[in-house]
């Protein structure tokens, strides 16, 4: 959460569990940009955008917590047939 | 108007709107109709602040029709921007999809432009109002078009297009480009930018090909962009480096192979990411289009057989003469100026039919950028032995921010009437998405904490967040020359050994640099 406070996401931005990142255009893509970078170094890999549907998984940041925590139980990210779409 | 006589058909994939043809046509003679009754008449200037819908393209086709001028408005300005946009363009009419907010409107109104709401004439029908088709069509010499490229704090510097110069580029761009390719295009471009409404929008679309909007700056349909080309059978689309940064970490590429042809435009596209780009997209036809808004866009690109990337190659001119020459100046004859030799770096000027009339209002300007009817580009390049164009750099000062032009004279003018600002300097520096962003040294009368949020509070009020900038430093003083001339590129030199201000310090209420 502390990370994306640190976004400029703007004067309204009252981040909540509910808050909707991507589908509601808060973040812009310099923020999107940011997130991945931040979420890479978190997991210690690259995303792989074909394994998961990012805009369903980051959409909230419990979504983005609980993609994260998936990706390091499983080792190896996208290696997960419930990722797959 | 129409470049074929007929248009294509407008979708909107996000809400699943789609006008063909005929209700093309239905709706474009009830906004005549809507216009005729509010008094529109030939000259009129109008503001259009909803790009990127299927109402902007039919309301464009009824302005032009009884002779007005459109100017179409970002939506993100504050109302300070709107109302020095309003200011230097008087415009007749302000028009919205609904209402603008009451701060904008009661500054439009002091001004003496109507608002108007563009959704007011979902509530005529045919049957009530039947549209006056004028009897003369607006004339070729008569102005079309006005895109506001910087000065939304201060002075506007408005490009004003004829309908002649953008006639000339799209029937430039048919004969170098044919059409086939551009059947079903997405735009994922503003079109208050010249490269989304002049090129990516308007040259298929009125030449009778069809166009898919979306709204621009959408990082949600950035990863989802294989789905959505897939989904509409797009077969073009043109993008800025920025884009294509995000999508390829991103979003899962088409399967479907039906793009043929990719455009990457508005900022410098390195060798590495065009081949990532082709990759990604599954067609060896992506170029790299070069375009100004003042020749009405792309204006070269590589459209060469068999062309091999490389970093700063742009390639062949489209409807245009490219010269490099060793000389910016405007004081003498261009027959006098020394051409450039294969190879070497130089000046770029741009001799087209489709160069603007002019900046609006701004005689002092037009004169800085055009001599004998050559366009001075402000970029650095060279043309090689086979006669490509490459781009080495510019002379201009904006920052271009992932293809948005960002000018630092515009943050300098709002920061500086900032009550406790004593001095500033806007700058760009080298970000990994956008390719540049924005920096600031600001020198105030006081460092507290409360100071710099009061400076936040204000900057928000008058500058678009895309103007903000990202990187702030607060200074004892504004690094000058010896001769006491401010220099962005030292003073951004400077700045970049110094840590950058954390603003979630200063602001403490999700206000934050982004540098996290």
């Amino acid at each position: 959460m502390a990370f994306i406070q640190g976004l400029d996401l703007g004067p309204t931005a009252d981040l909540s569990d509910e808050t909707s990142l991507l589908r509601s255009g808060l973040f812009d893509s310099t923020a999107l940009f940011h997130l991945v970078d931040w979420i890479e170094r978190q997991i210690g890999a690259p995303v792989d955008p074909t394994a998961v549907d990012l805009v369903r998984e980051w959409d909230t940041v419990p979504g983005i917590l609980s993609f994260i925590a998936r990706q390091r139980d499983s080792g190896a990210f996208g290696a997960d047939e419930d990722d797959r779409d | 108007m129409f470049v074929d006589l007929k248009v294509g058909s407008l979708h909107e994939p996000l809400t699943g709107r789609r006008w063909d043809r005929s209700e093309i046509m239905r709706r474009w003679a009830l906004r005549v109709a809507f216009y005729q009754d509010r008094g529109l008449t030939r000259s009129d200037r109008v503001f259009l602040h909803f790009g990127n819908t299927l109402e902007f393209f039919v309301d464009l086709l009824a302005i032009w029709t009884l002779g007005g001028c459109i100017a179409p408005i970002d939506p993100r300005l504050t109302p300070f921007e709107v109302e020095t946009l309003a200011t230097a363009a008087t415009p007749r009419f302000s028009v919205w999809l609904g209402a603008p907010d009451t701060e904008t409107e009661k500054r439009l109104a002091s001004l003496g432009t109507s608002v108007v709401d563009a959704a007011e004439s979902s509530r005529i029908t045919a049957a009530d109002k039947a549209a006056r088709w004028p009897e003369e069509s607006a004339g070729l010499d008569e102005d079309a078009l006005i895109l506001f490229t910087s000065g939304t704090t201060g002075r506007p510097k408005g490009v004003v297009h004829t309908h002649r110069s953008l006639r000339a580029r799209w029937i430039s761009l048919r004969q170098a480009l044919g059409l086939e390719k551009y059947r079903r295009t997405l735009c994922l471009l503003p079109t208050h930018f010249g490269h989304g409404l002049i090129c990516n929008c308007l040259f298929p679309w009125l030449s009778g090909q069809d166009l898919f909007v979306v709204p621009p700056f959408r990082p949600d349909l950035v990863v989802e962009l294989g789905g959505l080309i897939d989904r509409c059978e797009i077969t073009f689309l043109s993008s800025v480096p920025s884009v294509w940064r995000l999508a390829l970490r991103t979003a899962r590429p088409p399967g479907g192979h039906t793009l043929e042809r990719v455009f990457c435009g508005s900022a410098p596209l390195s060798a590495q990411l065009w081949r990532d780009i082709q990759e990604w997209t599954g067609t060896r036809e992506v170029w790299n289009a070069y375009g100004i808004t003042e020749t009405g866009s792309w204006l070269a690109g590589s459209s060469v057989k068999d062309l091999v990337v490389e970093d700063g190659l742009i390639g062949e001119p489209w409807g245009s003469i490219v010269k490099v020459l060793r000389a910016a100046a405007l004081d003498v004859p261009l027959g006098l100026a020394e051409e450039c030799g294969s190879g070497e770096p130089g000046y770029v000027w741009v001799n087209t039919p489709a160069l603007m009339r002019g900046y609006l209002g701004r005689d002092d300007l037009t004169r800085q950028v055009v001599r004998d009817g050559w366009f001075l580009t402000g970029d650095i390049g060279l043309v090689d032995e086979r006669g490509l164009l490459f781009l080495r750099g510019r002379e201009r000062e904006e920052i271009n921010k992932g293809g948005m032009k960002v000018y630092p004279g515009d943050i300098d003018a709002v920061v500086e009437r900032f009550e406790e600002t004593l001095d500033v300097c806007a700058f760009g520096f080298e970000d990994a998405l956008h390719g540049e962003n924005v920096g600031m040294a600001v020198v105030l009368k006081a460092r507290e904490p409360v100071h710099v949020r009061r400076l936040l509070e204000w900057m928000r009020r008058h500058l678009a967040k895309h103007q903000m900038p990202l990187r702030w430093y607060v200074l004892d003083e504004i690094p000058r020359s010896s001769r006491g001339k401010v220099n962005r590129a030292s003073v951004a030199e400077h700045c970049a050994r110094l840590a950058p201000l954390d603003l979630r310090k200063f602001a403490g209420d999700g206000l934050g640099s982004g540098d996290s």
